[in-house]
């Protein structure tokens, strides 16, 4: 495969250097200070509460100058007393991807652009169709699957998306501290901290991690305006991304894009810590399992036969 | 026991702390943490499940859209208040149903009566009341027509054939007006009296040409040996019925559902079966079984077009 060499994720620091070496920083022009303010910027979790506005203000500013129509940029922090979990019910799941392409809309992921220089399309959601006669089996999984009608006779399907592991391997190995666990139990990812060097996607066991190898595809008239700046804002080249629960609709109090998506009801999705939600009743109600167990990530996405 | 295992460590893992954080922070390593205190056994059903948005059924099984009442009309018959001929007088001297009404029946012309009545000027009272009742403004006499089907053509000679009386259809004849049945308590007299004779009951039997083209299109795929009536309210077709009898209307179709499928039924009210929009701390909107299992007739779940698939790496760039 050949694939094109991870980018540095900011060009616009790269500049800075660029111009410091030329002895440019002399002179105080408006790019250079952008450029600057980026450079001096913290990470995310360091930013003050007034710091992160003026952040949340420049990314706004910054899209609607891109796109051409007004974004709206969030940092909704997570609420007290609540865990995110997730349940997916495999006796319902048909394979029939709706919940991906919901998934595409609502999180502003790269379009497919085969006529185009770079043609990236990410999709957070990989529908896995696996054999009956096998059981669940990596190594019998099929993600390309793509039959007139689904489900298809001695398969079933197995989605997987980012698990929102309690002990997740991604967030051990990033060098730089770019991506972490949020108190409601979303992994998150700084995307202006993320170095795009992919140790993340290769520590992840689920391959729910998607880099951006060229600068995504997503037309003006599709983008999502209602974004979270750790979630579903739109993504520059050379950064990872991944599923985040839609948290720009989960903290908000609204389930998940795909759930509501599901046209056979398969997905659930609640909080954990309330005992009356209903991803508690299927915890205990359920025969629940997680994926690759062994590894002791921990996931908070639960599979069961409804 | 152990099935509270799972749950037990995910929460100790999960624990969230009850200091101020800034926005950003990370839950592994904060401190105080505090686990919440999990009930033992599961709340009540009613608190758990209490339903906060019906939505109307989708077409077309919404009866608002659909009036079933259009056509099957239920209830008690309704009395006749136009002029009534008679018939009992008249069976008494002796006439037969089909002197009048003739071997194919149909409303007796008024020169039928003239054949007796030969000269109504002097005719007891009575006859005189009625025939002036039942008299047009053009000079014509236009009796009224009490049974009249809309898509039936019952084969009155094969009947009589058969040695079905008049009477078993029509009623005893009396001097009243005959009560005029609702097609429905008809179709009931109807389907009875052919299950007792062993003679055919299906729609096509009698029903000729079935209007609704809805009606058409069902072909019942759910158990075995259902009827209609079953889940329909043969007296109010705007409503369903439980198998005890109790009226339910179709907004409340889970309930009927839920009488064979207890299990799904009470997963459906703890929403681990079926789909909930909305949010998931508050108002949501409930489905009902046949928003997803389109079709009642038919519940199984159609096969459908997948989504397109994801790209192979071979085709980023």
């Amino acid at each position: 495969m050949t694939e094109p060499l991870p980018r540095a994720p900011s060009p616009s620091r790269r500049d800075f250097f660029k111009k410091v070496g030329a002895g440019a920083a002399v002179a105080a022009t408006a790019g250079c200070q952008q450029a600057l303010e980026e450079f001096m910027k913290k990470s995310l979790r360091e930013m003050s509460r007034p710091e992160v506005k003026a952040l949340l203000e420049r990314l706004e500013k910054e899209y609607g100058e891109k796109f051409g129509r007004e974004v709206s940029v969030h940092a909704t922090p997570p609420r007290e007393g609540v865990l995110f979990g997730y349940g997916l019910d495999l006796s319902r799941c048909n394979g029939n991807r709706k919940c991906v392409t919901a998934c595409v809309k609502e999180n502003n992921q790269s379009r497919p652009n085969p006529d185009g220089d770079h043609n990236n399309p990410i999709q957070w959601i990989r529908v896995l169709e696996m054999e009956k006669d096998k059981g669940i089996s990596f190594e019998h999984a099929d993600p390309y699957y793509n039959p007139k009608e689904v489900p298809e006779e001695g398969k079933f399907y197995v989605p997987v998306q980012c698990q929102q592991c309690e002990n997740p391997p991604c967030v051990k190995v990033c060098p730089v501290g770019a991506t972490w666990a949020e108190r409601d139990g979303i992994v998150v990812i700084d995307y202006n901290w993320c170095i795009g060097c992919r140790c993340c996607m290769s520590a992840c066991p689920y391959g729910a991690r998607h880099f951006n190898w060229s600068d995504p595809y997503l037309p003006a008239d599709e983008l999502n305006p209602n974004t979270h700046v750790l979630g579903n804002r739109p993504r520059p080249r050379g950064v990872v991304e991944k599923c985040t629960f839609c948290i720009q609709r989960t903290r908000a109090g609204r389930y998940p894009a795909c759930l509501e998506a599901c046209p056979t009801g398969a997905r659930k999705f609640g909080n954990l810590l309330d005992p009356k939600s209903e991803i508690r009743r299927l915890l205990e109600e359920k025969r629940v399992f997680v994926l690759k167990e062994e590894l002791n990530t921990k996931p908070k996405f639960f599979y069961f036969y409804g | 026991m152990l099935r509270w295992l799972p749950l037990a460590i995910l929460l100790l893992l999960a624990a969230c702390g009850k200091n101020e954080h800034a926005p950003f922070d990370d839950p592994l390593h904060a401190h105080g943490i505090r686990l919440p205190p999990v009930e033992p056994g599961l709340p009540p059903l009613a608190e758990a499940s209490k339903p906060q948005v019906f939505p109307v059924p989708p077409p077309p099984f919404s009866p608002g859209i659909y009036p079933c009442s259009r056509c099957h009309v239920g209830g008690a018959p309704t009395a006749d208040t136009r002029p009534a001929m008679p018939h009992k007088k008249h069976l008494d001297r002796d006439l037969l149903c089909e002197d009048c009404h003739g071997q194919d029946p149909k409303v007796p012309a008024a020169k039928v009566c003239f054949d007796c009545h030969e000269d109504l000027a002097k005719e007891p009272e009575a006859v005189r009341a009625y025939f002036a009742a039942v008299k047009q403004p053009d000079g014509t006499y236009e009796f009224p027509r009490r049974f009249r089907t809309k898509d039936v053509k019952p084969n009155h000679p094969g009947h009589g054939k058969a040695g079905v009386a008049c009477a078993a259809c029509h009623g005893e004849a009396t001097d009243a007006p005959f009560e005029k049945p609702k097609a429905v308590a008809w179709m009931a007299q109807c389907v009875a009296c052919h299950t007792d004779r062993k003679q055919a009951v299906t729609c096509e039997t009698c029903h000729e040409e079935i209007r609704e083209p809805m009606h058409r299109s069902v072909v019942l795929h759910h158990g075995e040996g259902r009827h209609c009536f079953d889940c329909h309210n043969e007296a109010d077709r705007d409503d369903l019925r439980l198998a005890s009898g109790e009226k339910v209307s179709f907004d409340q179709s889970y309930r009927l559902c839920g009488q064979c499928h207890g299990e799904k039924y009470r997963d459906w009210k703890e929403g681990l079966h079926g789909k909930r929009t909305g949010m998931w701390d508050g108002e949501k909107t409930y489905l009902l079984c046949v928003h997803c299992h389109r079709n009642p007739h038919a519940p199984h779940f159609p096969p459908m077009a997948p989504e397109p698939p994801p790209a192979r790496p071979e085709d980023i760039r």
